[in-house]
C-alpha cells in the first residue's frame, strides 16, 4: 500500500506543533479556529496540510511562520519556541503579495537588504534564483506586466533567495489557472527532487486533496469548525507522479474515503 | 496630442467668458437694503438657531444633490458638451466659498428687496456653493466609471425615462457620494459663519443662526457662550455621525460593483434604522410617496412632440442660438466695461497681484508641509487598529466642520501677541481649515494596504525606516495626493479670512492675494478689482491643480496603485 | 511542421502564456500524449474559451497538432518538453522565429539597425490585420515569448523593444 498511518522517520526533527489552539473574540463568543494541533515536520520531507476552506489552515501556517501566536500551545523550531517571525522560514503567498513598484529585481531584493546581506552577495543570489524560476530577462518588469504565473516565480525567487530552511506555502497555486499551476508544480517538483533548492523542508497548504497527493511525501488532513487535524498520511508513489495516472486517482478515491 | 490643446484652449476662453459674464452681473449692482439689527446673543437661544443653521444645510445640500445629478447626468452623456460643462465646474471648485458673495448677495438680496427671505435664500445658496462641486465631480465620475457591459444593457433597453436613471445612475453613484457628502458637511459647517454672516460694504446681516452667534459672541468677547455654541455645533456632528453618516456608509457599500467582502461590522444605528424601515409607519409612507412619484418615473425625458424633426430642430436651433445670442451679448458688454474699469485702477495694484499670490502660496505650502509632517505618523497610528480608527473618525470629522473662523479673531490676538508675527498666526489659522482632509484620506491609505503585502513584508524582516521608505509611503502615495488637493482647496478658502481680521478695532494683515481680495472688497469697494483678485486665485489654483497636483495623481494611479 | 499562419483568419489568438504552453504539453503527456479537447477541457475545469487560445499557440509552434477535435503533442513538442532550461529556450526561440507576427518584430528590429523600437509602432504594424485590443493583446504575447526565448527585451517605463545585449540590465 501506498499510505501509511504510521511516521517512521529517522532524520532530525525540524518543526514541531504542540497542542495549539488558536481562538478569536468576537462580539460576546468565542470562536475556536484551530484545536489541539500537534504534529512534527523532519528534514528532507514535502509535507501538504489540506482541508477545506476555514479550516484554519492559513491561520495554522502563520503561527508557524511567526506572524501570529497561539493562544494555548507552542510551536518549536529545531526544539526552541518560535517568538515572532522565524527567519529560517519563507512564505509564498496565494496572491503573491509583491511591491508593485516595485521592479522583479527589486522584489527579490527587499528581503536581502533587511538582513544586511551585502551587494556582491545580494546580486549574486538574486540572479541565481531568476535564473531558476526562469525570470532572467525579467528582471526590470513590473509586477503588473507579468502573467499569474510570472507573479508566483517572482514570489517564490523572493523566498529562496533568503535560503530559508522551511519552506511555507499557501495555496501557492490556486490564484493560477490550470496549465500554468501543472508547469509550476512540476517545475517546482524537479527542484525540490534535483536538491537544489537550498531549504530542508516544505510545507504546503492546500485546498485540493489531488495537489496534495501529487506534491507531497506527507499528507495532514484537516476538518474543519473547529480546525483538528484528523488524518496524517505518507505518499509513497514513486516520482515523478502522474495526476491522470490510474494508481494516482485509486489513491485520491482512498483518501477521500477516509475523511468521509 | 491635438487633443490636450483643444482641450486647453476650451479652458482658457471658458475662464475669460466666465470672469466677462461674472463682471457683467456683478457691475454697479451693489445696492445694499438697510442695516438688519443684531441677533441676540443669549444661551437660550441656542437650540433655536442649531435648527436654524441645521435647516440651511439641509436646504444646501438638497439643492446640490439636485445639481449634481442634473449637471453630471448632463454633462456626462454629451461628449461635446462635455468639455465646457467640466471646464466651468472646474472653475467653480477654484473659486473660493467668499467670491460668490457678491453675486449671491446682489442677486436674492436685491430681489427681496431686502426682506429676510432673500437673506436667507442667499445663504442656502452660498453653503451649496461650499457643498456642490465635488459631489458633482463624484456623481461625474461614477458615471464614467459605469462598466462597459452594464452600460450597454442599459443602452439597449433605452435610457429615455427617469426610472432608468433612479435605477442605474443612482445607485452606481451611491459610495462615492456617500463619502463626498460627509466632506461637504464638514467644509459646509466650516464656512457656516461666513455664509449666516452676510457682510458685504456697509451691509451686515445676521441671521440666526450658530455660525453668527459663534461670531458675534466672540465680538462681544464672551468667549464662553462661543464656546458653548461650538459645542453644540461638535453634539449635532457627532449625532449626524452616528445616526446618519455611519450607517449610511455602511450601506453604500452594497453598490460597488467590486466584490469587496466587507469584513467589518454594521454599526448600531444601521440596526436601528433597518428596525424603522420594518415598521408599518415606514411602509405607508414609502408607499404614499412611490405613489406620488411614480408617474414622473415613467416620464420619458424627450416627450414625444406631434412634429416634424425638421420642426423640432429649427426649435432646438433658434432656442439655442437666441441663448447664445444673450450670453454673447453680457459677456460683450461685461469685457467692455470691465477693460474701462480696469484701466482706472491703478497699475500698482495690478503688479502687486502676482507677489501676493506667491506670497500666499508660500504660507498654504507652508502649513501643507507641517500639516504633512504630524498627519502621516498619526495616520498610520491610526490606522494601525480598528478601535482606534472607530474612534478617530468622527472626531476628525468634528475638528474639520468646526467653525475655527470664528475664533480666528481671538486666536490672532493672542499668537500676534506672543510671537509678534502675523505670519506663524495665518498659517495656524490656514492649517484648522486643511490638515485634517489630509489625515482623512491618509488614515483610508494606510488601511488599504493589503494584508498580504503586510504580512509578507513582516516574514521579509522589513522594518522601522525601510518599510516606511519602501513600503507604506509609496503605498498611502495615492490617498495622499486625493487628500493633498482637496486640503490645498480648503487651504485657500481660509487663506481669505486668514489674512485679513479684525478683532476688537484692530486689524491684523497678512500680505497676500486674500488681504488683496479683502482690501478691495472694504477698502476701496471697486468691482473690477475684486473679480481680478478672485480671477488671479481661481487661475492659480487651476494652474496648480492641472500642472502639479493632476500629473501627480497620474503618476500614483499608474505606478502605485495595488492591484485588485 | 511547423504552421504557415496569417495574423488573422477568424480563430482566436494564440494569446497564451509560456507557461500555458508548457502547462499543456505536461498535462498531454501524463495523458499519453492524446486527448479529446471538450474532455480536456473538462477534466482541468478549464474553459473552452481559455483554453484554445493555448492550443492555437502550441500549434503555431509546431508542438502539437489539433485535427478532429482531438489534440496531440508532436516529436518536436516532445523534443522540447524533454529537453532542459536552456534546450526548451533555444527550441522555442527556434519555433517562435518563424511564427509571422514574431518574425514582422524582429524584422522591424533588424530595420532600425538594432536600435529600440517603440510600442507604437508595431501596434500600428498590427493594426493592418487586427482591431487595436487584438494588437494589444497580441503585442503582449509576442513580447512574453520573446522575452522567455531571449529574442528580446521590453522596457516598460519608455514602452519600446529592443534587441537584448550579451549582459543582463
Amino acid at each position: 500500500m501506498s499510505l501509511q498511518q504510521e511516521n517512521i522517520n529517522l532524520k532530525p526533527k525540524v518543526l514541531e506543533v504542540k497542542d495549539v489552539f488558536r481562538t478569536y473574540h468576537h462580539e460576546d463568543t468565542n470562536i475556536v479556529v484551530l484545536e489541539d494541533v500537534s504534529f512534527e515536520i523532519y528534514e528532507d520531507e514535502f509535507v501538504c496540510l489540506v482541508g477545506p476552506s476555514g479550516c484554519g489552515k492559513s491561520t495554522l501556517l502563520r503561527i508557524i511562520v511567526g506572524l501570529d501566536g497561539p493562544t494555548k500551545g507552542e510551536v518549536l523550531y529545531r526544539g526552541k519556541k518560535v517568538e515572532g517571525v522565524n527567519p529560517k522560514t519563507a512564505l509564498v503567498f496565494q496572491n503573491f503579495a509583491l511591491i508593485p513598484w516595485l521592479t522583479v529585481w527589486q522584489n527579490v531584493e527587499l528581503g536581502l537588504e533587511a538582513r544586511g546581506i551585502d551587494k556582491k552577495e545580494r546580486e549574486r543570489r538574486i540572479r541565481y534564483w531568476l535564473e531558476k524560476v526562469g525570470l532572467d530577462g525579467h528582471e526590470n518588469a513590473y509586477p503588473r506586466e507579468l502573467s499569474g504565473g510570472m507573479k508566483q516565480r517572482v514570489g517564490f525567487a523572493r523566498a529562496l533567495a533568503l535560503e530559508p530552511e522551511l519552506l511555507c506555502m499557501d495555496e501557492p497555486f490556486s490564484s493560477l489557472d490550470p496549465l500554468t499551476s501543472q508547469n509550476l508544480r512540476e517545475e517546482l517538483l524537479r527542484l525540490w527532487g534535483d536538491k537544489e533548492l537550498p531549504t530542508v523542508s516544505i510545507l504546503m497548504v492546500t485546498h485540493s486533496i489531488e495537489e496534495a497527493i501529487f506534491m507531497s511525501d506527507r499528507v495532514l488532513i484537516m476538518s474543519t469548525h473547529p480546525g483538528k487535524i484528523i488524518r496524517d498520511l505518507r505518499v509513497e508513489l514513486p516520482r515523478p507522479r502522474n495526476m491522470r495516472d490510474e494508481e494516482f486517482q485509486k489513491i485520491v478515491d482512498e483518501v477521500y474515503t477516509l475523511i468521509v | 496630442m491635438r487633443r490636450n490643446l483643444w482641450e486647453t484652449a476650451t479652458r482658457i476662453i471658458v475662464f475669460f467668458l466666465v470672469m466677462a459674464l461674472a463682471y457683467f452681473l456683478y457691475k454697479e449692482r451693489l445696492h445694499f437694503p438697510p442695516i438688519a439689527p443684531h441677533i441676540p446673543t443669549e444661551y437660550r437661544k441656542i437650540p433655536l438657531y442649531t435648527l436654524w443653521s441645521l435647516m440651511r444645510m439641509t436646504a444646501a445640500y438638497i439643492l446640490s444633490l439636485l445639481f449634481s445629478y442634473i449637471y453630471a447626468y448632463l454633462a456626462a452623456t454629451h461628449p461635446r458638451r462635455e468639455g465646457i460643462m467640466l471646464a466651468i465646474l472646474d472653475i467653480l471648485q477654484s473659486v473660493p466659498v467668499l467670491g460668490f458673495f457678491p453675486a449671491v448677495v446682489l442677486l436674492f438680496v436685491n430681489l427681496f428687496k431686502g426682506a429676510r427671505i432673500g437673506v436667507e435664500l442667499a445663504s442656502i445658496i452660498l453653503i451649496f456653493t461650499s457643498q456642490a462641486w465635488n459631489i458633482t465631480f463624484s456623481v461625474y465620475e461614477s458615471i464614467k466609471t459605469i462598466p462597459e457591459d452594464v452600460r450597454e444593457a442599459i443602452d439597449l433597453v433605452g435610457l429615455t425615462s427617469l426610472r432608468k436613471f433612479f435605477s442605474l445612475i443612482v445607485p452606481t453613484s451611491i459610495p462615492r457620494v456617500v463619502y463626498n457628502s460627509m466632506l461637504s458637511w464638514a467644509g459646509g459647517w466650516y464656512f457656516l459663519i461666513a455664509c449666516e454672516i452676510i457682510a458685504i460694504g456697509p451691509m451686515n446681516y445676521h441671521l440666526p443662526g450658530l455660525g453668527s452667534l459663534m461670531q458675534e459672541a466672540v465680538d462681544k468677547g464672551r468667549i464662553d457662550l462661543a464656546l458653548v455654541s461650538m459645542l453644540s455645533l461638535i453634539s449635532v456632528i457627532f449625532i449626524m455621525y452616528f445616526f446618519i453618516w455611519q450607517p449610511l456608509s455602511y450601506w453604500a457599500e452594497k453598490f460597488r460593483y467590486e466584490m469587496v467582502s466587507s469584513t467589518s461590522e454594521p454599526p448600531l444605528t444601521y440596526h436601528l434604522w433597518l428596525r424603522i424601515a420594518r415598521t408599518k409607519f415606514f411602509s405607508l409612507i414609502s408607499s404614499l410617496l412611490h405613489r406620488l412619484f411614480y408617474p414622473l418615473l415613467t416620464l420619458r425625458i424627450k416627450p414625444k412632440l406631434s412634429l416634424s424633426p425638421s420642426t423640432l430642430s429649427l426649435i432646438q436651433l433658434s432656442l439655442v442660438t437666441i441663448l447664445l445670442f444673450l450670453a454673447a451679448f453680457g459677456t460683450i458688454i461685461g469685457f467692455i466695461s470691465l477693460y474701462s474699469s480696469l484701466l482706472q485702477i491703478h497699475f500698482s495694484f495690478i503688479l502687486k497681484i502676482p507677489l501676493a499670490v506667491l506670497a500666499s502660496a508660500g504660507r498654504i505650502a507652508a502649513a501643507y508641509l507641517i500639516s504633512l509632517l504630524w498627519t502621516l505618523p498619526t495616520a498610520v497610528f491610526i490606522a494601525s487598529s480598528e478601535k482606534r480608527e472607530s474612534f478617530s473618525l468622527p472626531i476628525i470629522q468634528a475638528c474639520a466642520s468646526v467653525p475655527a473662523i470664528a475664533f480666528f479673531p481671538f486666536m490672532v490676538r493672542y499668537i500676534v501677541g506672543i510671537t509678534g508675527n502675523v505670519n506663524i498666526a495665518a498659517i495656524l489659522l490656514i492649517l484648522t481649515g486643511s490638515q485634517w482632509y489630509l489625515l482623512f484620506n491618509l488614515i483610508g491609505g494606510v488601511k488599504a494596504i493589503p494584508a498580504d503585502i503586510k504580512q509578507a513584508s513582516q516574514v521579509l524582516g522589513i522594518k522601522g525606516w525601510r518599510y516606511w521608505r519602501k513600503i507604506l509611503l509609496p503605498a498611502v502615495f495615492p490617498s495622499l495626493i486625493t487628500g493633498s488637493i482637496t486640503a490645498w482647496g480648503g487651504a485657500w478658502n481660509a487663506l481669505i479670512v486668514a489674512e485679513w481680521i479684525t478683532y476688537k478695532k484692530k486689524l491684523y494683515t497678512a500680505y497676500g492675494i486674500g488681504y488683496l481680495l479683502d482690501y478691495a472688497t472694504y477698502k476701496v469697494g471697486n468691482v473690477a478689482l475684486i473679480l481680478l483678485c478672485l480671477a488671479s486665485m481661481s487661475l492659480t489654483i487651476i494652474l496648480i491643480n492641472k500642472y502639479f497636483w493632476r500629473r501627480m495623481y497620474e503618476l500614483a494611479a499608474r505606478k502605485y496603485k495595488f492591484e485588485a | 511542421m511547423r504552421k504557415e499562419e496569417s495574423v488573422m483568419d477568424g480563430e482566436p489568438l494564440p494569446s497564451a502564456e509560456v507557461e500555458q504552453i508548457i502547462g499543456l504539453l505536461e498535462i498531454l503527456d501524463d495523458l499519453g500524449g492524446k486527448e479529446d479537447i471538450p474532455k480536456l477541457a473538462r477534466n482541468l475545469q478549464f474553459e473552452l474559451d481559455d483554453l484554445l487560445p493555448v492550443i492555437r499557440a502550441a500549434e503555431l509552434l509546431g508542438f502539437v497538432v489539433a485535427e478532429g477535435g482531438d489534440i496531440e503533442i508532436t516529436d518536436w513538442g516532445y523534443q522540447f518538453l524533454r529537453g532542459n532550461v536552456q534546450e526548451r529556450k533555444e527550441i522555442f526561440a527556434t519555433a517562435a522565429m518563424e511564427v509571422p507576427w514574431m518574425k514582422k518584430i524582429l524584422d522591424m528590429l533588424k530595420a532600425n539597425e538594432g536600435e529600440p523600437i517603440s510600442k507604437e509602432d508595431v501596434l500600428e504594424a498590427f493594426q493592418e490585420d487586427l482591431s487595436e485590443e487584438e494588437a494589444e493583446l497580441l503585442l503582449h504575447t509576442a513580447i512574453g515569448w520573446g522575452r522567455y526565448a531571449e529574442l528580446l527585451g521590453y522596457d516598460q517605463d519608455e514602452e519600446q523593444i529592443f534587441l537584448p545585449e550579451e549582459e543582463n540590465p
